[in-house]
């Protein structure tokens, strides 16, 4: 074969085509497919994500799941002054708020939330660290969830004798568990007299953290009461029906000369 | 750009390349209707490209985008439908995947003397030259343009072009200065 015999070949081999029917039917093909071509790669729903650094991410993830689970489980046990009790008050409980957002579900919740301040006052006690700042921080929370309370029993369809028990109720879980601190204060005064002086510091600030934990208890009954007066003015005032809230003053009433005495 | 401006570019690419992507997949696959359809499969692809809305980057070249699209959908068609030896597959020389046929079975090229010997020529060259003298001889593609087509560095495809050359003049029995393809 010589030069000039390949060159002819080169050209007549340039030559083939399709023809004017194949190429009108594979354009008009092209851009009419919709359909998927089975010379197409299926690509994973995820590909989008499909980088050398998937499974990096995805450690990281599983990392920060875990780690924000851990955190939350931990942080349940978390006193006033630990690192993880804001993550407790500022995001477990709110999201909890939110769930039991319901006036049923929020009146239990927010009870709930004032024993937990009571019992962490009263373990920091136990520990003799419950310092003003955090005795403050308590008495905000459980002023907050006092007041919501009060708010969830109204808002609730509870009638107004329902309301009343409710409030009651509230009342007496913390009067209850009042009358026996200061039974166990009693006694541990008694049998502290052996050792006066090792044990004076020692009795006068646990005698301070009982009267501070019984003093929570008092402030959250207090703001119900106060929150019970705040809204019959409000009614008063805006020319509500002030019968029925009679009974519930006289009790009020009571119910404070009684701390009070108890106080003195 | 609308979609019509991109049907019109699209349109446009399809008259001009149609044709040579079609005779490229037609030397790979020697069937006229698999040829078809896999030229109809680059074309898919292509206008996919170009119609896709989140493509951030239009298509440059899309004349060597279609022979590398051709390329691979030909590969796998070599891999689902004929019987190729595991070894011709192996990625370690990305050449040997090109192996032909060992007969060009419905071959539907025109019969005619020249063109049939000018294939053989070609199919008797290593598959490592083949590819590169039908790129630059019978398509008339710059050495730029193969390079991107076959992922390779310019300079190897020249390097490849010269000693391919120089393989095709041996099988033809033409001395080397009478040859003035360069």
């Amino acid at each position: 074969m010589n030069e000039e015999y390949f060159k002819k070949g080169i050209e007549k081999l340039k030559n083939i085509r399709m023809t004017d029917v194949e190429k009108a039917r594979v354009l008009k093909n092209v851009l009419s497919a919709s359909s998927e071509s089975p010379y197409m790669q299926h690509a994973p729903t995820f590909a989008f994500v499909s980088t050398r650094y998937t499974h990096m991410i995805y450690a990281f993830c599983l990392v920060l799941i875990f780690s924000l689970v851990g955190a939350t489980y931990v942080s349940g046990k978390s006193l006033p002054g630990d690192l993880l009790y804001p993550i407790k008050t500022r995001i477990v409980e709110p999201v909890l708020d939110v769930i039991n957002s319901a006036p049923e579900k929020r009146i239990i919740w927010e009870e709930e939330k004032v024993s937990r301040r009571i019992a962490e006052a009263e373990k920091l006690e136990e520990k003799n660290e419950l310092s003003d700042e955090r005795v403050t921080e308590l008495e905000r929370h459980v002023e907050k969830s006092s007041r919501a309370f009060v708010q969830a029993v109204k808002e609730s369809e509870l009638g107004s004798v329902k309301v009343e028990d409710r409030k009651n109720e509230f009342r007496k879980k913390f009067e209850v568990r009042e009358g026996v601190e200061e039974n166990t204060n009693n006694k541990t005064a008694a049998t502290n007299t052996v050792d006066q002086n090792t044990n004076d510091f020692r009795l006068q600030r646990s005698s301070r953290n009982d009267s501070i934990v019984n003093n929570l208890k008092r402030f959250a009954i207090e703001t119900i009461d106060s929150k019970d007066d705040d809204d019959r003015n409000d009614n008063r005032g805006k020319g509500g029906d002030g019968k029925s809230g009679n009974n519930g003053d006289q009790d009020s009433s009571n119910l404070r000369n009684e701390i009070e005495r108890k106080i003195d | 750009m609308t979609i019509d401006d991109d049907k019109k570019r699209f349109t446009d690419i399809y008259n001009r390349e149609s044709d040579s992507l079609f005779r490229f997949c037609l030397f790979r696959v020697s069937d006229r209707e698999k040829a078809l359809e896999l030229t109809q499969e680059a074309f898919t692809r292509l206008w996919s490209s170009i119609s896709s809305a989140t493509s951030a980057k239009r298509v440059e070249n899309p004349r060597a985008l279609l022979y590398v699209m051709a390329r691979h959908l030909i590969i796998d068609w070599y891999r689902r439908v004929k019987s190729v030896s595991l070894e011709s597959l192996s990625t370690e020389d990305g050449d040997k995947e090109f192996d032909l046929l060992d007969e060009r079975v419905g071959l539907e090229i025109e019969t005619n003397a020249e063109v049939g010997r000018v294939l053989s020529m070609l199919d008797a060259l290593d598959p490592k030259y083949r590819e590169v003298i039908y790129f630059r001889y019978v398509e008339d593609l710059p050495p730029k343009d193969i390079a991107e087509i076959l992922e390779l560095n310019t300079n190897i495809v020249s390097v490849r072009l010269t000693r391919g050359m120089e393989a095709l003049r041996k099988l033809m029995g033409i001395p080397k200065n009478n040859y003035d393809y360069e």
